[in-house]
C-alpha cells in the first residue's frame, strides 16, 4: 500500500464567526444534548486497497456505461494526464504502461471496518458512511478527555494516515455537515449549528453524491452550490430535489435529526492482504502478518480484548489454501508476541505453492482479569509472559517438552511425581501442600531417571563406574500389589569412585540392581 | 554492578566476593552429573523460590533446560523447594538447548534458568550473555569440565572437582569479574 503523507494540515481553519443575528443560536439537538462528529474521509481509498508498491502510474477502474472508465488515477499516473472519468482505452492510449486495477469493494468496506474498530478508541459512536469512503465519530462526549478537537483529531489523523491511507477530515456539529466538508476538502472545523448554513453555502451539489438527473435539473437553473439551494423557496426545492436530498440538506444543517448507528464489532475478526507479489519467502510472509497483526490489535485493543486462537489462511493460486492454527496460552493483543509465535510456524511450514493472500482470523476472547497478587506471586505480565515463552518453546520443541513439576502422595519413588502439561493453569499454580510422604526426604535423590537404569553386579556388589559402596538403606518399598504394578524394592544410598552419591535398589524378587537417582 | 544471590556457602562467598551474580553468564564445568552439583545450588535456590505462599516478588520460576536427569519432585519439596516453581524442558539437540535458553531469558519471565549443554561453542555463550544481560535472572551453564581450559565468554567460570569420593566439593573459581582466580571448599555431602 503506498504510503502518502496526510492530505491534511493542522490546525483547522475555524469557520468565519456567524452573522450578528443569528436567530435560533444552535437548535436543540435531539435528546438536547450537543453533539459533534468528526468526518475522516478517504479520498484515494479504492487506489489504496489494490494499489502495489512503487510509484508506477496506476489506477482503479469501474464499469462506465460505455465500458470500463478510469475511477481514481494514482498521483503519477495524474501526472501524465489520466484523470476520473477517462475511458479506460483512452487512458492506455495516453499511457500503455498503466497499471489497470480492478475496484474491490470488498476490500475497501474491510479496510473501513478495520479502522472503524480503530477509532472505537475515541468513541463508542463511529459510523462508516453509506457512501463507503468515509468514518463518522460522534466525539462532544470524549473531547475533555483527548484535549480538545485538534488533539483528538491529530490523534484519529496520525493513526489512519499511519496506515498509508490518505484523508480528508472536518469537524462539525451534525455528521452529514461534518461528511460534506471533509468530502470537499475544505479542512473546517465548525464548533457551532448556528454556523452551518454559511460554511455550507458553498457546497457545490455535485458534491453530495445525489441522483444525476437531479444534479442536472439544479445546474440547468443555475443552482450550482448548498446556498443556492437553501435560498429556493422550500416547496419549489423540495419539487426539484425530492424528498430524500431535501431530508439531506435538513440534516446537514441541523434541522432533522439523523440516524447513524454505531457500527457493531463482530465476535469474529477477519483481516485480509492480498501480496503484492506471489511469494514463498518466510520473511515477507511475516512481513504481510504483522500488517493483518496490528489490524487485528487495532481491533482488539479498544475492547479491551484479545483472541486464544488466530487462524491463518495462506492462499494459493492454484492449490488449496494452507490454514495454520496458532494457539495461544491465554488471550492476549500483544503484536510482537503473536509475530514471534507465526515466525516459529512459519519456519516449520513447507509451502506447497507459492501465497497470493493471507487472511488471518481470530475470536474476540476476553483478557483475564488482572489481579494484583496472582497465584504465581509474581507480577501479571511476568506471567504472562512466561506463558508466550512456554508457547513458543512447544512450538519449536513440542508440546511435552516442556512440562512443570508435582508431587504425588504415592509410595512407589516413579509414581510420586508427575509431570504436568498444563504447568502454568491457574488452578493448578497452587504452591504444593508439604510432602506428605511417610519418608525423610532427605532420603530421596534430586535427580530420578527416567526408567530404573539396570546396573551391573560383581557378586553382590553392584556395579557403577567401579564398584558402589553402600552408605546408607536399605529402605524397603513394597507397593503396587493392588494395581498389578507390584515394587518390592530395597533401596540404598550408594557412593561411587567418583564421588557420585547414587540411589539404588535391588529388585527382591530377581535380585538385580538398578540405579534409580542421582543425589546430584 | 549486578545484583548478587548469597550462595549459602560461605567459602564460595568469598570467593565470588558476594554470592551468585544475576543478569550474568555463569558457566559452571562438571566432571560429571550427580556429583552434588545441585546441592550446590539449593541454598540459593531456597531463597528465589521459597515455600512460602506470600513469597511475592522475589519468588520466581526455575526453567532447567535439558537437565541430564528429571528433577525429583519429592526430593524438591524435602529440600524445601515448591515443585510448582519448576519447568523441565526436553531438548533433543544443543541448538534447541540454547535456542530455549536465549528464548527464556528474553522472556524475563524466570528467576533461574540453568541449561546443560556440554559443547556450546563461544557465540553461543556469548548469545547468552548478552541475553542475560539486561535482566536479573540467575543463568547458570552446566558443561563438562574437560573445557575448562578452552576460553569462553561468560563473566564467571567455576569447576566443580571432588579430589576424593568422600571429601567435600572443591569449588574453581576460574574467572570471575572483578577478582582473582579463587578455590572455595564447600561442604557438599
Amino acid at each position: 500500500m503506498p504510503r502518502r503523507s496526510p492530505n491534511l494540515s493542522l490546525p483547522f481553519t475555524a469557520a468565519a464567526p456567524p452573522p450578528a443575528a443569528v436567530p435560533a443560536a444552535g437548535l436543540p439537538a435531539p435528546g438536547g444534548t450537543r453533539r459533534l462528529w468528526l468526518c475522516l474521509q478517504l479520498p484515494q481509498l479504492p487506489l489504496e486497497v489494490v494499489a502495489s508498491p512503487g510509484d508506477a502510474p496506476q489506477a482503479v477502474v469501474a464499469d462506465g456505461r460505455r465500458g470500463p472508465v478510469i475511477l481514481l488515477p494514482s498521483a503519477a499516473a495524474a501526472a501524465c494526464g489520466i484523470h476520473s472519468g477517462m475511458p479506460l482505452n483512452a487512458a492506455l492510449a495516453l499511457l500503455p504502461d498503466l497499471g489497470v486495477r480492478q475496484r474491490r469493494p470488498e476490500l475497501e468496506q474491510a479496510a473501513l471496518a478495520s479502522l472503524s474498530a480503530w477509532m472505537a478508541r475515541f468513541t463508542p459512536l463511529v459510523n462508516v458512511d453509506p457512501g463507503g469512503d468515509a468514518l463518522l465519530l460522534e466525539i462532544a462526549a470524549s473531547l475533555a478527555l483527548f484535549g480538545g478537537p485538534g488533539a483528538l483529531l491529530e490523534a484519529a489523523v496520525s493513526g489512519i494516515s499511519g496506515r498509508g491511507h490518505e484523508l480528508q477530515a472536518a469537524i462539525a456539529p451534525t455528521a452529514r455537515a461534518a461528511l460534506w466538508l471533509a468530502r470537499s476538502g475544505r479542512r473546517q472545523l465548525v464548533m457551532e449549528e448556528a454556523q452551518l448554513p454559511a460554511v455550507l453555502a458553498d457546497i457545490p451539489v455535485e458534491l453530495p453524491g445525489w441522483p444525476a438527473a437531479v444534479v442536472g435539473g439544479l445546474l440547468r437553473m443555475g443552482v450550482r452550490n448548498l446556498g443556492d439551494c437553501m435560498r429556493l423557496p422550500r416547496d419549489g426545492l423540495a419539487r426539484r430535489l425530492g424528498r430524500e436530498c431535501l431530508q439531506e440538506i435538513d440534516e446537514a444543517l441541523g434541522r432533522r435529526p439523523e440516524l447513524r448507528p454505531a457500527c457493531r464489532h463482530e465476535e469474529r475478526l477477519r483481516e485480509e492482504l492480498e501480496l503484492p507479489v506471489e511469494t514463498r519467502d518466510g520473511r515477507l510472509l511475516l512481513e504481510a502478518l504483522q500488517l493483518l497483526l496490528l489490524r487485528l490489535h487495532a481491533r482488539l485493543q479498544p475492547r479491551q480484548a484479545g483472541a486464544q486462537v488466530l487462524w491463518l489462511r495462506l492462499r494459493h493460486h492454484a492449490a488449496g489454501d494452507s490454514l495454520l492454527r496458532i494457539g495461544l496460552l491465554r488471550p492476549s493483543s500483544d503484536v510482537a508476541g503473536m509475530r514471534e509465535l507465526a515466525a516459529i510456524h512459519f519456519s516449520a511450514l513447507r509451502l506447497a505453492a507459492p501465497v497470493v493472500a493471507l487472511v488471518l482470523e481470530a475470536d474476540v476472547a476476553g483478557l483475564q482479569p488482572v489481579t494484583p497478587a496472582d497465584l504465581l506471586g509474581l507480577r501479571l505480565d511476568q506471567g504472562e509472559r512466561l506463558a508466550g515463552l512456554m508457547e513458543r518453546l512447544r512450538l519449536r520443541l513440542g508440546m511435552h517438552a516442556v512440562h512443570g513439576l508435582r508431587t504425588s502422595p504415592e509410595q512407589r519413588p516413579e509414581r510420586a511425581w508427575r509431570p504436568v502439561v498444563d504447568a502454568m493453569e491457574p488452578g493448578t499454580m497452587k504452591p504444593e501442600p508439604a510432602f506428605a510422604g511417610a519418608v525423610a526426604c532427605s532420603l530421596r535423590p534430586l535427580w530420578i531417571l527416567a526408567e530404573p537404569a539396570a546396573l551391573a553386579r560383581r557378586g553382590e556388589v553392584p556395579l557403577f563406574q567401579g564398584a558402589l559402596v553402600l552408605v546408607d538403606g536399605p529402605e524397603r518399598i513394597e507397593a503396587g500389589w493392588w494395581d498389578g504394578d507390584d515394587v518390592r524394592r530395597d533401596y540404598y544410598v550408594a557412593r561411587s569412585r567418583r564421588g557420585m552419591r547414587l540411589w539404588v535398589f535391588r529388585e527382591r524378587r530377581s535380585g538385580r540392581w538398578y540405579l534409580h537417582g542421582l543425589f546430584g | 554492578m549486578a545484583a548478587e544471590l548469597p550462595t549459602g556457602w560461605p567459602g564460595l562467598d568469598r570467593a565470588l566476593g558476594g554470592g551468585w551474580p544475576l543478569g550474568q553468564l555463569t558457566e559452571l564445568l562438571v566432571e560429571a552429573h550427580g556429583t552434588g552439583e545441585f546441592t550446590l545450588l539449593l541454598p540459593a535456590l531456597r531463597r528465589l523460590v521459597a515455600r512460602a505462599p506470600d513469597a511475592g516478588a522475589a519468588a520466581g520460576q526455575v526453567m532447567l533446560i535439558a537437565p541430564p536427569y528429571i528433577p525429583y519432585a519429592p526430593a524438591l519439596a524435602g529440600a524445601g523447594l515448591d515443585p510448582v516453581r519448576f519447568l523441565v524442558v526436553h531438548s533433543k539437540q544443543e541448538a534447541d538447548t540454547l535456542w530455549a535458553m536465549e528464548q527464556a531469558l528474553r522472556s524475563r519471565s524466570c528467576a533461574v534458568v540453568a541449561g546443560w549443554a556440554d559443547t556450546a561453542g563461544k557465540t553461543s555463550l556469548r548469545r547468552l550473555q548478552l541475553a542475560a544481560e539486561p535482566g536479573n535472572t540467575w543463568v547458570l551453564l552446566f558443561r563438562a569440565a574437560r573445557l575448562r581450559r578452552v576460553p569462553s565468554p561468560a563473566p564467571l567460570r567455576i569447576h566443580f572437582m571432588r579430589e576424593c569420593a568422600t571429601g567435600p566439593a572443591r569449588l574453581h573459581v576460574l574467572k570471575r569479574r572483578g577478582g582473582p582466580p579463587a578455590v572455595a571448599v564447600a561442604d557438599i555431602g
